[in-house]
C-alpha cells in the first residue's frame, strides 16, 4: 500500500476540540461529585445487594416489576429479555434479620413456583467494604498519575509527563461523564475499564510524544506548533489502525460478551475513541500551553 | 548466516512448552494415567467463571473479649464463695470488672484472691464509705489484643475444619486485615447451606431452667425456646428463664452425629462428651435431679427436659424441627467446634455455575469474532507483513494463557475481557514498526536499511508505551480485589509477553527475510 501522507492542521480545530473537551470534563467532574455524595454509585462502593435471577419463561419488565413489588423491597431492576434474566439491586444489606436473596427466593417461589426461576448470582456487600473500596480506588488513581508523571519526566521531560497525565484524566473524566449520562452506575467493572482505558490512552499519547521529541531534536525548534502538528500527522496512520483493531476487539465484547461485560466493554469502547481523540487534540496542545522548552529535552 | 537461529529455537521451544502446559486445560477429562505426564494443572478459573462463593466475614472480637470477661466474673465469684469472703456483687463493666463488698476490711483479701487468679491486672478504688467498698479490676490492654487475635485465629481454624467436613475442593480461608476472614469456596453446589455452615457460631450450652419467677437476679436471663412437637412436627415458641452460667458447654464434646428417630422418622443430633465432659455431665445432672435443663444453641433453647436421674455415659441429644441436611450441618458445626465469637457476613458474592459457563461461552465467541476481524483487517491492510503480525499475535495469546496457567494465576471474567482486548491492542507494536518501516522506505532507503531503522526508531516508543501501561497495571494489582486482581495479572503478563514477541519474534522474522531470503521488495 502506498504511503499515505497526512497533512492536517490540528490546531485549526483547537477551539472546537477544547469546547468539546471542556463539556466532557465538566460532565465528568459533575458525575464524580454526584458519586461522591452516593448517587449513581453501584453497590460495590456503597453496600447493598444485587441478585441475578434467571426465569424459565418470558416475562415482561412490568410483570417482573409487579413480582418484585411483592417483596416489599424497593428494587432497581435491570432486565435482559433476550436471556430471560433480571438483576435486582437494592442498597439494603438486610431486611430485618433476613437476607435479601432469601426474601426474593421465598416471594418468587410462592408467586411463580419453585422450578420457574433460579437465583444465578448474589452480590451482597456491607457498607464498610464499599467505603474501603472507594478509598482504595481513589488512592489507585492518584498513584497512577504520580507514577506516570515520574516515568515520563525521567524518560522525556516533566512537562510531557504532566501533559500525558492531564490527557489521561481527561479521558477518564469524559468516560465517567458519558457513562453517568447513559445511566450506568459506577461499579468495580467500570472502574477496571477506566484504568484499562487510562493505560491505552497513555500508550497513544506516548507514541505521539515520542515523535514530537524526535522531530524537535532532529529538525530543531524554530516552530514548536508546526513541529507538533507534523508529528501528529506522521503517526496518524498508526493511531488510526491501532484504534481500529482495538475497537474491533472492544466492540465484539460489547455486542457478544453478554450482560455482565456490557458496561465494561462500553466504557472501553468509549475510551478507545476518546483516548485517540485526546492524544491528538488535547495532549499535544497542552505541551504548548505548558510552554514546553525543547532545549531541556533529554538526549 | 546463523545469527537468527537461537531466537527461532527459543520461540519454538516456548511454543512446545506452552502447548504442553495447556494440554490439561484443553482436555480436562483425560485419564489419570495420562494426566501423570502433564505436571501442570488446568488453568485456574476464578469464582466468577466456575461458580462458587466468596464471603468476607467480620469477627466480632468484642464479643470474644466479653465472653472471656464474663467467665472471669464467674471465676471470681466462685473463688470468693469457696474462701468464704463476703461480697455484694461482681459485675462486668465495659472492659473491666467492678466488685462491691459490704465488708470493706475484706478488700485486701479479695484483692489477693484475684491476683492469684489472674496476672497483669490493675486495681482502682471507685467508692468507699464506712462499710462498703467498690473497686474496679482492669486487665492489661495486651491481654485484650491477645484474646481478639486468638479469636480470629481460632475462627479461621474452626471454619476450615467445618469446610473440610462439609467437603469442598480447594477452599481458601485466610484472615484479611485484623479481624476479617475471607472464605472462598469454588464450585460449591449449595451456596446458601455453605454460608450458613460457615457463619453459625454454634455455641452449645446446657443451662439450668428457673421455673419460679421469684428471686430473679442478674444471674438469670430470659431466652426464647423453640420446642418441636414430635408428633405434629409443630414448633412451639415461648420464653424461658435460665441461669446465665451454663452447667456445661459444647467445648467438652467429642462427637456429634445425625440419627433418625424411628418413631417419627425425624432426624436429631446425637452428642457424645469426652471423658471430662461425661464426668461433668454426670455430676451436674446428679446435683440437679428434678430440675429442668435447657439445651441452648446460639442463645435459643431447643428443648428443656426434666432431669429424671443422674445421667451417666456422656450422651445427649438435640431435637428440633430440622430436616436431614440441617441436622447433618448442625452435627458438622458441633463436631468442628464453636466459633470463639460471632461472625458477621459483610460481603457475599455467590455465582451460580450456569452464570459462569455462560460467561465463558460468550467470552470465547467474542474472542473468536474479534480475532477473525483483526486478522482480516491486518492482512487486507498490510498484506505480507499482516501475516507476520498475526503470527506474533497468536504467539502472544498462546504464551499468555500458558503463563497464566503456569503461574497458577486465576483467570477471571475481566481477565478474559483483558485477553480479548489484547487481540486488538497486541498488534499495536507491530503496527508501529510497520508504519515506521514504510516511512523509512518512503525516504528512499533500501529494503534492508528501511527495516533496520524502522525497528530502531520504533524500539523506544514501544518500550515507553509498555512501561507506562505496566505502571497502571501494577497499581491496579496493588489495590484491586478478586476479579480486578485477576485482570491486572492478565494485563501485566500480556504486556511483558507482548514486548518479548515483538522485539524477539517480529525482529527475527525480518532478520531471516533480509539475511536468508534476501528480499528486495516490501510487502507492507
Amino acid at each position: 500500500m502506498a504511503m499515505k501522507k497526512y497533512n492536517i492542521d490540528f490546531f485549526k480545530y483547537l477551539k472546537v476540540s477544547l469546547t468539546i473537551s471542556a463539556v466532557l470534563v465538566g460532565l465528568g467532574i459533575f458525575a464524580l461529585a454526584m458519586m461522591w455524595t452516593g448517587k449513581n454509585v453501584g453497590i460495590d462502593f456503597k453496600g447493598g445487594n444485587a441478585i441475578t435471577v434467571k426465569f424459565n419463561q418470558k416475562l415482561s419488565l412490568s410483570e417482573i416489576r409487579t413480582l418484585a413489588s411483592k417483596t416489599g423491597i424497593n428494587f432497581e431492576i435491570a432486565h435482559f429479555p433476550d436471556e430471560n434474566k433480571a438483576i435486582f439491586k437494592t442498597k439494603l444489606v438486610e431486611v430485618g434479620d433476613k437476607k435479601v436473596s432469601d426474601v426474593i427466593d421465598a416471594v418468587f417461589t410462592s408467586q411463580l413456583g419453585k422450578e420457574k426461576f433460579i437465583i444465578e448470582g448474589i452480590t451482597e456487600i456491607g457498607p464498610r467494604v464499599g467505603s474501603e473500596l472507594k478509598k482504595d480506588a481513589t488512592i489507585a488513581f492518584i498513584l497512577s498519575a504520580i507514577g506516570i508523571i515520574i516515568y515520563l519526566a525521567w524518560r522525556f521531560e516533566k512537562k510531557f509527563g504532566i501533559a500525558a497525565a492531564i490527557a489521561t484524566y481527561h479521558d477518564v473524566l469524559a468516560i465517567v461523564g458519558i457513562m453517568y449520562l447513559l445511566g450506568y452506575e459506577m461499579d468495580l467493572m467500570i472502574l477496571t475499564a477506566l484504568l484499562t482505558v487510562a493505560g491505552y490512552s497513555l500508550t497513544d499519547t506516548v507514541v505521539v510524544f515520542d515523535r514530537i521529541r524526535e522531530n524537535l531534536r532532529k529538525k530543531g525548534v524554530s516552530n514548536l506548533k508546526e513541529s507538533i502538528s507534523t508529528s501528529i500527522n506522521e503517526v496518524l496512520s498508526r493511531t488510526i489502525i491501532t484504534s481500529l483493531t482495538t475497537l474491533i476487539a472492544s466492540a465484539s465484547l460489547l455486542f457478544l460478551g453478554g450482560e455482565v461485560l456490557r458496561a465494561f466493554s462500553l466504557a472501553i469502547t468509549l475510551g478507545v475513541i476518546i483516548g485517540t481523540y485526546s492524544s491528538i487534540f488535547i495532549a499535544s496542545p497542552i505541551l504548548i500551553f505548558l510552554k514546553l522548552d525543547p532545549k531541556r529535552l533529554k538526549k | 548466516m546463523k545469527k537468527t537461529d537461537w531466537r527461532f529455537i527459543l520461540i519454538v521451544l516456548l511454543i512446545l512448552g506452552s502447548v504442553y502446559v495447556l494440554v490439561p486445560t484443553v482436555y480436562p477429562n483425560m485419564s489419570k494415567t495420562t494426566k501423570k505426564y502433564f505436571l501442570v494443572d488446568p488453568v485456574k478459573l476464578g469464582l466468577d467463571l466456575q461458580g462458587g462463593i466468596h464471603v468476607l466475614l467480620q469477627v466480632e472480637t468484642k464479643k470474644a473479649v466479653e465472653a472471656v470477661l464474663s467467665h472471669r466474673v464467674v471465676q471470681i465469684k466462685e473463688v470468693l464463695k469457696k474462701k468464704e469472703i463476703p461480697f455484694e456483687s461482681v459485675k462486668l463493666d465495659g472492659e473491666g470488672i467492678v466488685i462491691t463488698t459490704s465488708f470493706k476490711e475484706k478488700e485486701r483479701d479479695i484483692e489477693k484472691e484475684i491476683k492469684d487468679l489472674f496476672t497483669k491486672i490493675e486495681f482502682s478504688k471507685l467508692k468507699e464509705d464506712d462499710l462498703t467498698a467498690t473497686f474496679r479490676v482492669d486487665f492489661d490492654a495486651k491481654q485484650k489484643e491477645q484474646i481478639e487475635e486468638n479469636a480470629v485465629k481460632q475462627a479461621v481454624e474452626t471454619i476450615r475444619n467445618r469446610i473440610d467436613q462439609f467437603g469442598v475442593a480447594e477452599p481458601i480461608v485466610h484472615t484479611q486485615g485484623i479481624d476479617q476472614i475471607v472464605v472462598e469456596l469454588p464450585g460449591v453446589k449449595e451456596p446458601r447451606r455453605a454460608i450458613e455452615l460457615i457463619g453459625k457460631t454454634a455455641r452449645l450450652e446446657f443451662k439450668l431452667v428457673k421455673d419460679d419467677a421469684t428471686g430473679l437476679t442478674d444471674e438469670y436471663e430470659t431466652i426464647p425456646e423453640k420446642r418441636v412437637n414430635r408428633e405434629t412436627g409443630e414448633v412451639q415458641q415461648s420464653n424461658i428463664v435460665v441461669r446465665k452460667e451454663p452447667l456445661l458447654t459444647g467445648d467438652v464434646l467429642q462427637d456429634a452425629q445425625v440419627r433418625i428417630d424411628s418413631r417419627f422418622n425425624q432426624p436429631y443430633v446425637w452428642l457424645k462428651f469426652d471423658s471430662l465432659g461425661a464426668k461433668l455431665f454426670e455430676q451436674v445432672t446428679g446435683e440437679n435431679v428434678g430440675k429442668r435443663m435447657a439445651i441452648v444453641l446460639d442463645g435459643v433453647s431447643y428443648s428443656s427436659p426434666v432431669i429424671k436421674d443422674r445421667i451417666g455415659g456422656g450422651e445427649a441429644i438435640i431435637e428440633g424441627s430440622f430436616d436431614h441436611k440441617e441436622a447433618t450441618d448442625l452435627a458438622i458445626v458441633l463436631r468442628a467446634g464453636s466459633l470463639p465469637a460471632p461472625v458477621k457476613i459483610i460481603q457475599n458474592i455467590t455465582v451460580g455455575p450456569t452464570l459462569g459457563l455462560d460467561s465463558i461461552k460468550k467470552g470465547l465467541v467474542s474472542a473468536a469474532v474479534a480475532f477473525i476481524l483483526v486478522v482480516l483487517f491486518m492482512i487486507a491492510y498490510y498484506k505480507g507483513a499482516g501475516f507476520i503480525s498475526i503470527s506474533v499475535l497468536l504467539l502472544n495469546l498462546l504464551y499468555l494463557v500458558a503463563v497464566i496457567c503456569l503461574m497458577r494465576a486465576t483467570l477471571t471474567l475481566p481477565g478474559i475481557a483483558g485477553i480479548i482486548l489484547m487481540i486488538g491492542m497486541g498488534v499495536d507494536s507491530n503496527v508501529l514498526i510497520f508504519e515506521r518501516i514504510k516511512e523509512e522506505a518512503a525516504l528512499g532507503k533500501t529494503v534492508r536499511s528501511a527495516i533496520e531503522s524502522g525497528f530502531n526508531n520504533a524500539f523506544w516508543t514501544i518500550v515507553d508505551s509498555h512501561v507506562t501501561t505496566l505502571i497502571t497495571a501494577a497499581i491496579l494489582f496493588q489495590f484491586g480485589t478478586g476479579p480486578i486482581k485477576g485482570f491486572a495479572v492478565t494485563l501485566t503478563i500480556g504486556i511483558v509477553i507482548n514486548l518479548f514477541t515483538v522485539l524477539v519474534g517480529t525482529k527475527s522474522v525480518y532478520d531471516y527475510l533480509i539475511w536468508n531470503k534476501k528480499i528486495t521488495r516490501l510487502s507492507i
